[in-house]
């Protein structure tokens, strides 16, 4: 598996539009998907993840083999997203921006998925970040802390804060294990399962 | 297991993504501990909201978008990206180097030499920070090797690199939280990382002259 990727890079850098190809199939759905989650807006998304995969492209010559070739395509993403967030937050927010109000009576699985979306999109960036690289892009605290360049120790403190600002940001707007039938009975299953 | 080490190890298992043991979550129903109980309702609420969470990202298909990207603007030829050639800080050390060549190539190389004529080379002294020329009329038995040119530049870059250090260090988290100290650590280690092998580039292209020197130039001669 390992020599397959090395083997494809190689054609990559070998400029090999089949292997580019290849590449970018590879890895657009998960670099979409970290976009998607750190900017909240599927164009914005699309733009950041097209730059980020093709620029992963040019610069494979830089990763080093003797690591995983994820994350690395992932931080190049996370710094193109980071970005992108930082132009905005200089924008003005427009009515178009602000969240649509929760329907708190008839909440789907998508809907509680958007609300968890919302409170992700107010923790502060290095929370954000930690939360979305956890559990969407399911890596390790090792992993977030080498893209991050943070001690493992601080992405788990992040990665806690973050958990603990989602439930009580959940809560604000009603969401509670106690006032969700769903989510009680997620809630029991889990002490079931334990 | 008391309250403390049930919610550290309740950490734990978050942090490996792994299941409590059996009776596990029992304990806070039974402790009375409130930080017990909202650890566990925390991650109860948030175990139920992920898989919809994770699943709700819709599917893209991005392929002829970034080839007509490529297309556009082609990858770097292996050559280059394969020294490693990256970086701004790896660029500044690398222009410092060159600069280094230069000055020993004209300075050490110059027709001007042999003994008859004052030997002007463009070698900052560490406290010329205008970089004045340094003449030497003593002829080639005192010239400067290569190292030691490259020495001074070193030595003269040093104040603004410290400088430029300490502008950066601004930027950074600020404050005497573990997690600002974690972080201003992480970065200047990184930082020296990245900056070796441009280090070692300098050490070896100075090498590298003193080798293409003719014998009776060279500072061991
Ligand atoms: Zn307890």
């Amino acid at each position: 598996m390992a020599d397959d990727l090395s083997e494809l890079v190689q054609r990559c850098l070998a400029g090999e539009p089949d292997a580019q190809r290849n590449f970018v199939d590879q890895f657009q759905q998960r670099v979409f998907a970290l976009c998607y989650r750190m900017l909240g807006h599927r164009q914005d998304a699309e733009d950041a993840a097209q730059e980020s995969l093709a620029r992963a492209v040019r610069h494979l010559g830089r990763w080093q083999s003797d690591r995983p070739l994820d994350p690395w395509v992932l931080a190049i993403a996370a710094n193109r997203c980071r970005t992108a967030l930082e132009k905005r937050s200089r924008r003005p927010v427009t009515a178009e921006s602000l969240p649509e109000p929760a329907c708190l009576d008839s909440r789907t699985g998508s809907e509680l998925a958007e609300e968890l979306q919302r409170a992700v999109d107010q923790l502060r960036p290095n929370y954000r970040e930690t939360f979305i690289l956890f559990y969407q892009q399911e890596l390790s605290c090792e992993e977030i802390g080498q893209m991050l360049g943070a001690p493992d120790g601080t992405i788990k403190t992040w990665l806690h804060r973050a958990r603990k600002e989602l439930a009580e940001l959940l809560r604000q707007r009603g969401i509670t294990p106690e006032q969700n039938d769903e989510l009680h009975t997620v809630a029991r299953t889990t002490r079931g399962a334990d | 297991m008391n309250c403390i080490q049930w919610r550290e190890r309740l950490a734990e298992r978050i942090e490996q993504r792994l299941p409590g043991p059996p009776g596990f979550a029992e304990h806070a129903a039974t402790c009375g501990d409130d930080h017990c109980r909202q650890a566990l309702a925390d991650a109860a609420l948030l175990e139920a909201l992920l898989p919809d969470w994770r699943n709700a990202v819709p599917t893209v298909d991005l392929t002829e978008r970034v080839l007509a990207d490529l297309a556009a603007t082609p990858p770097r030829p292996k050559a280059i990206v394969a020294r490693g050639v990256a970086g701004a800080g790896q660029k500044l050390w690398l222009t410092a180097a060159a600069g280094v060549i230069i000055a020993a190539g004209v300075g050490l190389l110059s027709p001007e030499r042999p003994g008859t004529q004052p030997t002007t080379a463009a070698v900052p002294s560490p406290g010329d920070a205008a970089g004045s020329a340094v003449t030497d009329r003593s002829g080639l038995a005192a010239a400067p090797s290569p190292h030691e040119i490259g020495r001074r530049y070193l030595a003269w870059v040093e104040g603004p690199g410290t400088l430029v250090a300490d502008a950066v260090g601004v930027v950074l988290p600020t404050g005497a939280s573990r997690a600002a100290s974690e972080s201003r650590s992480a970065w200047s280690s990184d930082l020296m990382q990245r900056l070796e092998p441009a280090q070692r580039g300098i050490s070896e292209a100075l090498l590298l002259l003193e080798e293409q020197l003719p014998a009776a130039m060279h500072p061991a001669t």
